[in-house]
């Protein structure tokens, strides 16, 4: 290992209540990489990315980010000491304006420099004060994104980025990923294997809790050879 | 029926709408942030009685009581929420139900300890009459009503103007989310939990002229608190405003015509508003969660 | 051994018992606890089983108790017939009421109950008082006929006749919890009422059955009420009160067949005991409710048959788990 990794997973297990979720899982991120999870349905990626982010408690294991023991730590100190997760059912606050939407995360953390997010995210400036409820799916993504990258996080873990948007936007993500990537790492789970393909540089695929493989070879990601883990 | 009567129960019946109001925007709050019910506010709202008595039966000042009665109530209710309250916050409503109606009952014992079974006056401290189209109004009930206006207002900026306030109502859509941002949610619900006491107190503080202060009348206000915010729709302010105008209005008209009326009337409001909309007026479906 | 513990034999021993438990205490106490078991198995019933907690329920012990005083008072001299009058006045009550209560939530439900209680206490204090004499009530003394077989007039004779029906009541609650249906559809709508819907479950109509057994349940006890202390006011109804049953539920174990009893026989005794020493019983009612929520709300005889559980699962399957652990 040549560069420290900024996230160091190990032996993780979750569960909810009696049922066992994630077994053994142990992983690594590197700074500014880009890496996805892949893996079916009901394979426990979302509880993975949680159980990272401190949103859900392991029941053993450690995460340890930028040399910081994350178990049992409260999510909201997570996210500010910058790994933040976006969840995937793309929700964004409904009763607030995508104003308030920012200011809350400014307020979290304490950074009101907005021209980033408008940079990556021209049209959020535009809808600036429209409420959530009237945000089309590919702008509430926007707005997650925008929201999450105030107070310049290290990590950013995205559960299903691309989950039912059109074409068009998932491309606009991948040059949006690509750019972020400069900054920070982006860690993604999806099942859409084009856009994983043009994003990721590593991959993880993900059975049944556990993680059975890791592809690393450029040629392999390109050419979805990583399909038969699905 | 005769117009004079007719006017001064309007006006009663405002004056009983702020004091519903003030009671219930905290269960309506807390429901909406924390998803608890939180019985304990008919303590605090005692509470605020008892002060507001003590404190001017000592000093000779309403003022200075009703600032005494808000104070120990906010040490009250920060102590209960250090040690009981903020234990439920994760957990099915029922068992908040459950045990802040334990706080209540503790503390509705512990004041016939401190203060007595015998109930207590408290005088009016504003007394002039106001001549309304004939009629002479106490001008503390129209103090009163006022009073509720601005806290409403007060309420309704604190929630859409401030940074707080926004971070509430993100949290009443979703509180998870505030949280993944970064935003410490336990300080918002300790937070909206100790506003929500304070108001309650309030409520007791501007009642206790209105009748005479005892131990029982957390839980005598309980039934109209509940139809107010049940008609109202919990976790909705404009809601309990609306709803509370309601109640008043029945309440007071209600036993202006047969006396037992004053308790059924809403009652039945109530049951024909559930009947039409199972979450009250504006009860959302985030109710179902 | 969970099984034992909840047969019908045990039930019959346990009222036995309970029964002849009165050449050590008084009788009073111990009829007391039989009538109040009843009210308070409904109770437990609706938390423990239904997902409904109930802070209304003195309104519907109040209906079965007025539905046998007015019987009493004005139609006749059976005390017999005043308990089914009494259960009947609750079923119908229950029923009608039940339309409205059932298609709210849980908090709503909470709130409406008692809201309701407040109501009904209202009713026969201030709205009804013609016909019921608000706080003096309906006065029974001598209005009551001498029963063959059991006489319901002597205080022997409601001693046993209350263990009778608290036992008859267990059988029934037995039956429902552990072997009916209607019981795990009930524990089903208390789990996830929404996937139960969708499943093609009319849930409005379990609960409401639900509502009308575990009130009339209720409704049962203020009828014996009624008859035992040939007397029923407006107090019946306070709400000052309306905590006792879930407190007793709460500690005993919300669901569990055994919970309400001895939640009711410890709950009397401790305010027998301590109403001679503190003078504000709330105090200590709410210190429980408090102590036991936060204690993991499972109740006396929950957390028993928890251990039970444990233990017995213990004891029958040692060997494989040490041979695995050991294979590895
Ligand atoms: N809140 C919960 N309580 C209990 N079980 C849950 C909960 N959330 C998820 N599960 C279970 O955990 C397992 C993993 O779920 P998870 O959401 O992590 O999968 P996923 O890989 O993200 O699936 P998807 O691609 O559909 O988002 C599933 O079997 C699911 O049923
Ligand atoms: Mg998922």
């Amino acid at each position: 290992m040549g560069t420290a990794n900024i996230v160091e997973v190990k032996n993780l297990n979750s569960a909810y209540g009696q049922s066992k979720v994630i077994f053994d899982v142990s992983l690594q991120i590197k700074p500014k990489e880009r890496l996805s999870i892949v893996g079916r349905n009901g394979a426990g990626k979302t509880t993975l990315l949680k159980s990272i982010a401190s949103l859900l408690n392991p029941t053993s294991g450690s995460v340890v980010y930028d040399g910081i023991e994350l178990v049992g730590k409260p999510s909201y100190d997570v996210a500010r000491m910058g790994l933040k997760y976006i969840d995937q059912d793309k929700h964004v606050f409904l009763d607030l304006t995508v104003r308030e939407n920012l200011e809350l995360s400014s307020y979290a953390t304490g950074d009101y420099d907005w021209d980033k997010v408008f940079k990556h995210f021209p049209k959020l400036k535009i809808l600036i004060d429209r409420k959530g409820a009237f945000l089309s799916g590919g702008e509430r993504q926007m707005l997650m994104i925008g929201r999450a990258i105030l107070g310049d996080p290290k990590v950013l873990l995205i559960d299903e980025p691309t989950e039912g948007l059109a074409p068009s936007i998932v491309d606009d993500l991948v040059t949006t990923f690509h750019e972020l990537s400069k900054d920070c790492a982006i860690m993604t789970v999806g099942q859409n294997l084009s856009f994983v393909s043009r994003i990721a540089e590593r991959i993880y695929a993900m059975k049944e809790g556990k993680l059975v493989a890791e592809i690393t070879d450029e040629a392999k990601i390109k050419d979805n050879s990583y399909s038969c883990y699905l | 029926m005769n117009g004079q009567l007719l006017i001064s129960a309007i006006v009663l019946g405002l004056s009983m709408s702020g004091i519903y109001f003030l009671l219930t925007v905290g269960l309506s709050l807390c429901y909406g942030l924390m998803r608890m019910i939180s019985l304990d506010q008919f303590f605090y709202y005692a509470l605020g009685a008892y002060m507001v008595y003590t404190v001017t039966s000592l000093t000779g000042s309403f003022w200075l009581g009703m600032l005494g009665a808000m104070l120990t109530t906010l040490v009250a209710a920060f102590v209960v929420e250090r040690l009981i309250v903020k234990r439920v916050y994760s957990k099915p409503v029922m068992f908040s139900m459950i045990l802040t109606f334990g706080v209540n009952l503790l503390g509705v014992g512990l004041i016939k300890y401190v203060w007595g079974l015998s109930p207590k006056p408290v005088a009016s401290p504003i007394s002039g009459i106001m001549n309304i189209f004939g009629t002479g109004v106490p001008i503390y009930r129209l103090f009163v009503i006022v009073l509720a206006v601005v806290v409403y207002l007060a309420v309704q900026y604190f929630l859409n103007k401030t940074i707080l306030g926004t971070a509430i109502r993100a949290g009443i859509d979703d509180a998870e989310k505030v949280e993944a941002l970064g935003i410490n949610i336990n300080r918002l619900f300790t937070l909206t939990f100790l506003l929500s006491s304070v108001l309650s107190a309030l409520a007791g503080v501007i009642h206790a002229p209105f009748v005479m202060v005892s131990p029982e009348m957390g839980m005598s206000i309980t039934a109209f608190a509940f139809m107010v915010v049940i008609i109202g729709g919990l976790g909705s302010i404009k809601g309990t405003m609306v709803s509370a105008l309601i109640v008043g209005q029945v309440v007071s008209i209600g036993a202006l015509i047969w006396a037992p009326l004053a308790e059924m009337a809403p009652f039945l409001v109530m049951m024909i508003i559930l009947l039409i909309k199972p979450t009250g007026l504006y009860g959302s479906k985030l109710m179902n969660r | 051994m969970k099984r034992y513990l909840n047969s019908w034999s045990t039930i019959i021993i346990v009222f036995t018992l309970l029964y002849f438990l009165k050449a050590f205490l008084p009788a009073a106490f111990l009829t007391e606890v039989a009538i109040y078991s009843i009210y308070a198995m409904g109770c437990s019933f609706l938390i423990g089983r239904l997902g409904l907690t109930s802070f209304g329920q003195p309104a519907f012990l109040a209906f079965g108790a007025y539905g046998a005083g007015i019987y009493l008072y004005y139609f006749g001299t059976n005390p017999f017939v005043a308990i089914l009058v009494g259960v009947l006045a609750s079923v119908v009550v229950n029923m009608l009421v039940g339309l409205f209560f059932v298609r709210l939530n849980s908090s709503y439900f909470t709130l409406c109950n008692q809201a309701f209680c407040v109501v009904t206490f209202f009713l026969f204090q201030k709205a009804l008082v013609k016909w019921t004499f608000g706080d003096n009530g309906l006065l029974l003394i001598s209005r009551m006929d001498p029963t063959p077989v059991i006489d319901l007039t002597s205080p022997k004779g409601i001693y046993l006749f209350a263990f009778i029906v608290a036992a008859l009541v267990w059988f029934f609650y037995n039956y429902l919890m552990k072997r009916s249906v209607f019981g795990a559809t009930c524990l089903c709508v208390k789990d996830n009422e929404q996937k139960l819907r969708f499943l093609g479950y009319k849930t409005y109509n379990i609960k409401w059955l639900a509502f009308v057994i575990a009130n009339t349940t209720a409704g049962l006890a203020g009828a014996l009420y009624t008859v035992y202390f040939c007397m029923v006011n407006a107090n019946i109804a306070s709400v000052s009160s309306a905590s006792e049953a879930v407190a007793i539920s709460m500690l005993g174990g919300a669901g569990t067949l055994f919970g309400p009893l001895v939640g009711t026989f410890i709950f009397i005794g401790l305010k027998d005991i301590a109403s001679q020493f503190i003078r504000h019983w709330e105090v200590l009612v709410g210190l429980l409710l408090i102590v036991v929520m936060l204690a993991g709300q499972k109740g006396i005889v929950g957390s028993l048959e928890g251990y039970l559980a444990k233990y017995t699962a213990k004891k029958s399957e040692p060997t494989p788990a040490l041979t695995q652990e050991g294979g590895v």
